[in-house]
Order: structure tokens, then sequence, then C-alpha cells
């Protein structure tokens, strides 16, 4: 009695349909993890610092989800086990997955594809249970009666899909607005950015509306025709969803050419065969007399035809909203937000299509005459808008009032992003940026590099060195550079014994090519793996020759560029690199100092990750605890930092350290927290990234008889050559690519780096930049977005954008040419052709 | 007649929907506009044409500060002081610049502001040799005028 129940029960169409989204997204989500895993960058950046911890969680019980999924499947194909049609192909399933599963089980695959072709294989051969259950589901389930969807309705349907989808998202721009730092928008700019949002999503859909009747227009002459048509959606939903794959995803995580096409199309095939598996298992099956029209059947995975379903339409705006305030906070390049954009649009299309499925137009010849006069209509509006865009304006230009409106409207992003236009001489210059970006690890050269050279003992004092490296923490959240803040009275106690360097900066945005300048002492290759790099390690070679004992904890990146030997002592063991805590990790240091033979001095570095995007917003904020003005997580973890920042100079001058060492706190690169919509650092090249802290105390002793320009132009790859200064050497100047010292003799001139121009990049992608005029300038060509982007830095705060011109175009792409040619020269590498 | 109607049932949706895409993308205005003919990065000690630079971008300290030196040099010092106070208004830590300031103070008689620069000038580039000089300097001078 309970098996009849059970199998009553699993051979529900509704219970089904859900066991099946379930199996689709197992095995998506399965694919997507591999080939994240195969693209280098994304396992480097992502993956081995396990940024995410729920996808390693997630493949520590891979096998154990998979075994579920497994079985509940193999109950739901029970019918078709026993005969029928589809019995074959069901056979075939089990006899084939179980087995699979057993080795799974026995040898999880997730957890041993590292960055190779197996993770690449393991992830096409997920995507074949979501196409191959599809397959039996259709042989086996009778199909619905359908008839073919009539033209006016497909375009009512699409015009009310960019009416709700508009809603979606503008009604919400003026609270965002609200929320948003950096945005200088007034009423009437919104008013011009929802105006034009309106426009653009008409644009969009009617163009969805063409795509979809040009697909019913060739049905038309085909037999089955209804049947053609429903199909033709179907393969217009993966072709699109794989389009969105490849260009947006594959594209933002620096995943390209014919690897990543094969991904995208693999993943865009289980998309539309789990679409239409749950379309065909959630269609009505009994429905005499009163079929459904083609369109309806497509909407049928989100929307039933008359389901009470369809009422949901008026959550999206909702739901929109709370998708986007979910992700944003851990966006990769807005990637997660416009991912949720093309998700809301879906369900938008989907809960309309539903609501006209019952509209009759009985007239189709003058409904066609108002259709294309409608289309027009929406091609005028947008040419209107693009029009209005071009225009020159007094004050912000229209386009910079769309650029910031964009920020506010994530739906507007994702078009204009997508819309950006490029001249042929911008298609060449981007080419050759790509060109110079992500250097194959063999095309880069052994290089020697010595500031010094023959390079023997100091002389004079070797103090203490202790370099701590805040991952992404910003300027603007200490005391010593924003007279708002009042959570780091350490930092700025610390200050005042120290230099402070008003105008620092790094030279990359993104942890690996930041922290490899900075023991490189100047730019690098644009490589992800940094190879041979211990003959450019001009920091490393100083410390050698001092016999320091090297007191580190080995993040992901310094573990590639420091080779582990008898001077180091290695911290924080066994912890990842997104675990390092400051706290933690300088106990054990005093502990270390404090057992080292006193004749040798003591070198740190720390990279800890209190401040990251991805561990502080997690962090819960005290209670008790509040940061106006601040993005609460990140304050209330500074303030954490602060703490132990201080508790640790304590240590110093109570063991009488603190006058023989020097205490270098800066960040690898700053962060974005909600600046014109940004979060994290992406591929951003924008001020609060490129602005870093840096205050460095020295011991008296050291500075007497050495001039600093602290409102001079630094850079955190100044920090090598600074410290041979202060142990008493004199760094050879190298080229315009390596630092040098910030602490001079007293006449020295500082006044080039006032005026000179200087190279920034960004770690992960195409994204040069040119900071000028002492740091007050700074000038980004993003050939990921396709946008050139100009900020003004004067101010204390994160700068402004200003309007970019031709000539500040031409100059400053020009002076990235130079330098890109000139570093590929000077390190011995050909970029890509 | 129905054939016409018929292609043209056929064909206007893939027609009108090539139209979209290719119109889709904005006209471009990313093309670089030619180098201007002068260039103001590197302007030589003409006056004018230093005037001119500054003029082009008040906001750029070292176009302000060249004009300042180039005033100084023709000895119009008001001018000169005019410049080096715009440039430090919107660059105030500027420590070169406020040695600059105190030097061309000092050369006028100005000791009590030239040691005030210096002092400013130390504060934002400790050691500097210049800052140093002129600090000595306005502070043996100042006694000798208040006697």
């Amino acid at each position: 009695m309970t098996g009849a129940r059970l199998d009553d029960w699993l051979s529900r169409r509704g219970v089904v349909a859900l066991f099946r989204l379930v199996h689709g997204a197992f095995f998506v989500a399965v694919a997507a993890y591999c080939f994240l895993s195969y693209s280098p960058f994304a396992y480097e950046q992502f993956i081995k610092p396990n940024v995410v911890p729920a996808l390693t969680e997630f493949v520590m019980l891979s096998q154990w989800y998979f075994w579920v999924v497994l079985l509940v499947t193999v109950l739901t194909l029970m019918p078709h086990l026993r005969g029928g049609r589809g019995r074959t192909l069901s056979w075939a399933y089990v006899l084939i997955w179980i087995p699979v599963g057993a080795v799974v089980l026995f040898k999880p695959p997730l957890r041993t594809i590292g960055n190779s072709w197996f993770g690449f294989a393991v992830g096409l051969l997920a995507l074949a249970p979501p196409v191959w259950v599809a397959i039996i589901d259709h042989q086996a389930r009778p199909a619905v009666q359908l008839e073919p969807a009539r033209l006016s309705r497909v375009f009512a349907a699409c015009i009310g899909s960019a009416l709700v989808a508009w809603a979606s998202y503008a009604f919400a721009a003026p609270l965002r607005l609200r929320e948003t730092p950096g945005i200088e928008l007034t009423g009437a700019g919104v008013a011009i950015g929802v105006a034009s949002s309106l426009a653009v999503d008409l644009f969009c859909f009617t163009a969805f509306f063409l795509a979809l009747a040009t697909a019913m227009a060739f049905a038309q002459r085909s037999r089955g025709r209804a049947r053609v048509e429903y199909w033709s959606f179907v393969a217009l939903l993966g072709t699109s969803a794989a389009l969105a794959l490849y260009l947006l995803v594959c594209a933002s995580i620096a995943f390209t050419g014919r690897d990543a096409a094969v991904a995208s199309i693999g993943l865009g095939l289980a998309f539309a065969a789990v679409w239409a598996d749950v379309a065909r298992l959630r269609a009505p099956d009994d429905r005499a007399g009163d079929c459904l029209d083609s369109l309806t059947l497509f909407a049928t995975p989100v929307a039933p035809a008359r389901s009470r379903w369809r009422a949901a339409v008026v959550l999206l705006p909702l739901i929109a909203y709370g998708l986007i305030d979910a992700v944003s906070h851990l966006d990769w390049n807005f990637l997660l937000q416009k991912l949720t954009v093309l998700l809301v649009w879906l369900a938008a299309f989907s809960f309309v299509a539903a609501l006209t499925s019952s509209w009759k137009i009985d007239r189709p010849v003058k409904a066609g005459r108002y259709l294309s006069a409608a289309v027009l209509l929406v091609f005028g509006l947008y040419r209107g808008v693009v029009a209005f865009e071009a225009r020159d304006g007094d004050g912000a230009s229209p386009q910079m009032t769309l650029d910031r409106y964009a920020a506010v409207d994530p739906a507007f992003r994702l078009v204009r992003d997508a819309r950006t236009g490029r001249s042929a001489e911008t298609v060449e210059y981007y080419a050759f940026l790509k060109s110079h970006t992500l250097a194959p690890l063999n095309k880069i050269p052994r290089r020697e590099v010595d500031l010094v050279s023959p390079l023997t003992p100091a002389s004079g004092m070797r103090p203490d060195i202790y370099l701590i490296i805040v991952d992404s923490l910003r300027r603007d959240y200490l005391e010593p550079y924003n007279a708002r803040v009042s959570f780091t009275p350490e930092i700025e106690r610390l200050a005042r014994d120290s230099f402070v360097f008003d105008r620092a900066f790094t030279h990359y945005a993104g942890t690996a090519l930041a922290v490899a300048s900075i023991w490189a002492g100047g730019l690098v290759p644009h490589a992800l793996e940094q190879p041979a790099f211990e003959s450019r390690n001009t920091l490393l070679k100083l410390l050698d020759a001092n016999n320091y004992a090297r007191m580190m904890n080995l993040d992901h990146v310094v573990n590639g560029l420091v080779a582990p030997d008898e001077h180091l002592v290695q911290l924080d063991r066994g912890k990842g690199t997104m675990e390092f805590d400051v706290c933690a990790t300088m106990t054990e240091l005093e502990a270390n100092v404090q057992r080292t033979d006193p004749s040798r001095p003591v070198f740190f570095y720390s990279l800890p990750q209190n401040v990251h995007i991805a561990v502080s917003s997690r962090r819960k904020v005290p209670a008790g605890e509040s940061y106006p003005g601040f993005f609460a997580p990140v304050a209330s973890s500074v303030r954490r930092i602060d703490g132990c920042i201080g508790g640790f100079v304590d240590f110093l001058k109570r063991t009488h350290r603190f006058d023989r060492s020097i205490v270098i706190l800066t960040s690898d690169h700053g962060d974005s927290l909600g600046e014109e919509g940004r979060w994290g650092h992406a591929y951003f090249i924008v001020p609060e990234v490129m602005r870093i802290p840096l205050i460095v105390h020295v011991p008296p002793s050291l500075a007497a008889g050495k001039s600093v320009d602290l409102s001079a132009v630094t850079f955190s790859s100044d920090l090598p050559s600074s410290l041979y200064a202060l142990l008493g050497y004199t760094p050879k100047a190298l080229g315009d690519f390596m630092g040098r010292p910030a602490f001079g003799p007293p006449d020295a001139d500082s006044a080039w780096r006032r005026r000179d121009a200087f190279l920034v990049a960004s770690s992960y992608g195409a994204v040069y930049g040119m900071l000028r005029q002492n740091g007050t300038r700074l000038y980004a060509v993003d050939a990921v977005d396709g946008r050139d982007n100009a900020y003004d830095l004067s101010d204390d705060g994160v700068g402004r954008r200003v309007d970019v011109t031709r000539a500040m175009t031409a100059d400053n792409r020009q002076l990235i040419r130079e330098a890109l040619i000139e570093l590929a020269r000077q390190n011995g590498y050909r970029p890509r052709s | 007649m129905t054939t016409v109607r018929r292609v043209l049932s056929l064909v206007w949706a893939p027609l009108a929907l090539a139209l979209f895409v290719v119109t889709f993308r904005q006209a471009s205005n990313s093309a670089p506009a030619a180098s201007a003919g002068v260039s103001c990065d590197r302007p030589n000690a003409d006056l004018t044409m230093l005037e001119r630079c500054a003029a082009a971008d008040p906001a750029n300290i070292e176009r302000l500060a060249d004009l300042a030196q180039a005033f100084a040099t023709a000895g119009r010092r008001e001018l000169a002081e005019r410049a080096y106070r715009r440039a430090l208004t919107l660059d105030p830590r500027n420590g070169d610049l406020h040695a600059q300031l105190g030097e061309l103070l000092a050369e006028h008689g100005d000791l009590d502001g030239a040691r005030r620069e210096a002092e400013l000038a130390l504060r934002w580039h400790p050691g500097s040799a210049r800052a140093i000089d002129l600090a000595a300097r306005s502070a043996a001078a100042l006694p000798s005028i208040d006697q």
C-alpha cells in the first residue's frame, strides 16, 4: 500500500518536474565548477585561495549529492523501467550512471581535477545526464496538443515583459541612489535615466520579439508548424544562454577561445534541455479541445497557463531587488548582478506570456499593421535616446548622466555595457592591450634584476622589518587619512611615530600582481604566475644578503614568489589564504620573534584577509558598534585589526624593538564598497582601488639625514628600493618601471614623481591606466567592458568621475601603448599575437 | 499580390531584426582625436605659452608651478606669488611648492612668511635640504630684523 502511494506520488508531473530541476541544477553546477577549475585565472584567483567557501563545501559533499540526485531520478524513472516508451534509455541511464556513481563515491573527481584537461572533460560529461533524462521524458510522456502562437500575442507578451522588466529595476533606482555613495545624480538625471531605461528595455524585448517572429515565419512553411515553432523558441533560449555565458561569464573570468565556446554551448544545451523537460512535465496532459499554443508551452516551466503562479509577476520587483542585494557584495565585475537581470527578464517574459495566454485577437491583418507601427515606434524611441546621449551638455553630459544612472539600475547597466560601440581604431587598440595581458608562462625569459651589485651585507644597522599588507584595506578607513574615522586609534598612534605617505598607490588592481610588484620592486610581466621570479625578487635578495629570518604566512600568491628555505619560519601553517587573521598571526609572530637569535634581524610579511570583502561581509558586526558613513562589516574588521596591530606595536615597544624596527602598514590595493554600484576590486581601475594607505615607521637613527616627500606620488613597489636606501645602500635607477627610494638624500629631487605619468593595470584582465599630475588624474582603458573612464583624485576622498574627451583618450592611450611596449621589451617577452 | 504578401510576411521579421541588431551598438565616440598641435606637457619657458597652458587646465598644479617660477624669473613677484598661492590652494600639502614660495618671499624680504612656508615645507617634505636651508636662513635673519 505504501509502495503504491509512493509510486503514485513519484509519478505526479509536478513532483517529477521538481526532481528534474534538482537533477539539472546539480549537474549544471558540477559542470560549471569543472569549467571554472579549467580556467587558469578562475582556478588561481577563486578556487585555490578558497574565496567562496560554499564552493569547497559543495566539492567535499558532491559525491553524496550525486547519489541523492541519482537515486531520486531512478525512482522517478521506475514506471519507464517497468515498460513502455523510454524503457531502453531509462535502463541505459541506470546501467551507466550507477557504476559512475560507485566510482565517484570512492574517488570523487571534483576533489582532484585541479586545473587540468580532465576537469574540462568531466564538465562536459556532467552535462550528459540532464539532456539524457529530458530525452527520456519526451519519449515516455505524451506530447500536448499544440497550436501555433499568434504573432500579436507574442508581441504583446514581449512589450508586457519589457514593461515588467523595466519596472522591476527602475522603481528601485531612487532607493539605490540613496544607498550608493559617489553618484552625483539629480532628480532630473534620475528621470532621464528611468525614461532611457524604458526605451532601451522596449528595444531589447522588441528585438527578442523579432527573433521569435523570425522563428515563427520559418516554421510557417513546415509540417507540424506549432511544434517547430516551440522547438525554435527552445533553441533560441539555448543559443541566448550560450551567448550570455560566452560573452558575459567567460569574458569576465578571462576564459576565452575554443574551450570557452565549447563549454558555453554545452551549458546552453543543457539549460535548454532542462527547460524543455520541465515544460513537458508541467504542461497539462488532458486538454481535449483546448490545446496550448507554442508560446504558452514555452513559458510553462516558470508559469503554467491558468495557474495561480502567474500572479507572482507582481513580486518580480521585490525578487529583482533582493537578488541584486544578495549578490552585489560578492560580485565580480557586475557579473552576478547581470546574470540575475537575465534571469528576472526570463521570468518576466514567462509570467507575461502566461498572463496573455487567453488573449484572442481575431483580425490578424489589422493587428499586423499595428504591430509594424509599434515596432517602428520602439525603434524611433531607441534612436531618440541614442541621439540624446550623443549631445554635448552643460555640466554633466547626457552620456555621463546615463553612466551614473547605470550604477543604480543593473538592467540598464547590462544593456549599456553590451551596446558600447567601438571604432576600428579602438578594436585594434583593445587587441593590442589583450596581447600584452596574462602572458603565457613559457614566454617570459629569466631576467636578473639587481638594485645593488654586488650585494654584500649592509655595513650599518640591520633593522627588523615588519611588512603588513592588509588585503583590500582602503586608506579612507584609517584615521591618519580621514578625520571622519574614529575606529583606528592604534594606527593613528603608530602614524604619529611614522611617515604617512599622502599619495600612495598600487600599480595593480588585484592581489596577484600587486604583491608580485612589491617583492620585485617594480612593474612585473603581466602573467598570473611569475616564472623564475627569484631572479627579479629584489626584496628577497636584500633579505638573504643580510641573513634575515623570514617570518611569513604563505598566501596563494607569495607561495609562488618566495621559495621556502632555511631562512623561512612559516606562520599560520595549515591555514588557507582566506583564513589569515591578523590577530592570530601577530600572536604567533610575537612568540617567534622572542625565540629568534637576537643577532639575526627579523623580516615579517603577512597578507591578512580580515578586510577582504569575501571575509568581512560574512562577519557579523558586533552589537553596539555602528559606523555611519562607512560600510559597517569592513569598518568593524578594520577596528579589529587596529587593536591587534596596536597590540603588536606595544609588544615591540615593551621588548625595546620598536626603535630598531621598520614597521610598514599598507595594502595590496583598495576596494570598492558601493561607489557607483561597484563592490570588490575585480578589474576596476578606479580611485578607491588604486589608492592605498602607506604608513612607514623608521628607526630615528635610520631616518636621520634622509628626506621624504610625503605628498608626492609613491607606489607600494617603491618599498624594496626604499628599504635598500634605509639600510645604507645606493640602489641603482633601473628605468621607469622600477621603484625608486621614497627615502633619499636631503637634496634628492622628487619633482619627477609629481610630473611623470605612471602605468597602472588590472592584475586579471586587459584594463590599463595612466596616473598623472601627482596622482590627481587617473585615466583607464577597460578592454574588458569596452569603456574609457577618467577620474579626478584631487580631493582626499575617493575622487570623482570626469568626462572623457577625445584628446584625453588620444594622449593616454598613446602613453599606455608606449609603456606596454617598453615593459615587454625590458622583460624580454613578446606579446601574444 | 498574395505572393508579395507571403514573401513580406516571411522576411519582414528577420529584416527588422537585422536592423535592430546593426543599430544596437552606440556610435563609437571612443576614437581618439589627433594630438593637439602644441603640447603643454613640457612647455618651454615662454610666459605666454605657460599662461595659455595654465588657463587650459587650471587645476594642473605643475603648470601653475611652472608659471609661478617663470613669473619669478621675469621679476613679476606679485604674479608669481599669486600663482604659487593658487597652486597651494589646490595642493596645500605640496612641500616643494611651499619651499619655492618661501624662497620667493625671502628674496623680497618677507622673512616671517618665508619661515612659515619653510615649516610647512618640512612638514610635508621632512629632511628636504631646500626647506631646511630656507628655515635656517629665515630664522637667522629674523632676529636681526627685529633688532
